[in-house]
């Protein structure tokens, strides 16, 4: 038996709004972790140093 | 130096080396764009599944860059020598596979930079909007910017 009053069990639990699902929809990256995000901001700017060594090896020369 | 045999084998075991390169760099190029697409959908396991590709395509691309040195050494003795300059070491020009694979690789490499800077444009605007949304959620407010100046009140007669 549930506390409270008889039916309780049954009455929908109102979820905490936080925010709005229109407000949800439009924040990106919610579930994002930031260390995901600076885990891939940091094997770009690696992959960004890789590339740009080889353009220098490859371009021609007024580039360098 | 002379376009011999054994300087005409070593370009065609370079451009294999740069064709290889090329590849890789589409490989990037293809994580690149998972990444950012991951990042829009706030789709965790695709950010990750973009990072692990991402990173082995660039272990990939430095082991073929020491396969290049090996190779650059082959030819002209000096592995650290740019492909840009090569055709002043020869009399003769250079073989056209050659060339065209050099220009792929230029070709694909800018391109892939580009992807890659507005990648890290996109995360550090996410990390921004997150840093927004704490805010909001500690403070109530959401950071505004600076009201604009009311207009100058017209005189009235």
């Amino acid at each position: 038996m549930s506390a409270g009053w008889p039916g309780r069990a049954e009455e929908p639990i109102e979820e905490p709004m936080l925010r709005s699902r229109e407000r949800e929809a439009r924040i990106p990256l919610g579930s994002l972790d930031p260390a995901i995000i600076h885990r891939a901001r940091a094997i770009n700017a690696d992959a960004l140093r890789a590339i740009d060594d080889l353009l220098d090896q490859i371009s021609d020369p007024g580039r360098r | 130096m002379d376009l011999d045999g054994a300087a005409l084998s070593g370009f065609a075991d370079l451009t294999f080396a740069l064709e290889r390169e090329c590849r890789l760099i589409g490989e990037l190029h293809r994580a690149i764009l998972q990444q950012r697409e991951a990042v829009a959908q706030g789709d965790v396991p695709g950010v990750e599944s973009s990072i692990r590709l991402g990173s082995r395509a660039l272990l990939t691309l430095q082991e073929t860059r020491r396969h290049r040195a090996t190779l650059l050494r082959r030819l002209v003795g000096d592995p650290a020598q740019p492909l840009a300059d090569l055709d002043t070491h020869f009399d003769a020009a250079l073989p056209e596979t050659f060339l065209a694979a050099r220009r792929q690789v230029q070709s694909s490499a800018a391109k892939v930079a580009q992807e890659i800077w507005r990648n890290q444009e996109v995360l550090l605007g996410a990390l921004r909007e997150r840093d927004a949304l704490l805010r909001e959620l500690l403070t109530g407010s959401r950071p505004t910017a600076p009201a604009e100046p009311p207009p100058a009140a017209t005189a009235e007669a």
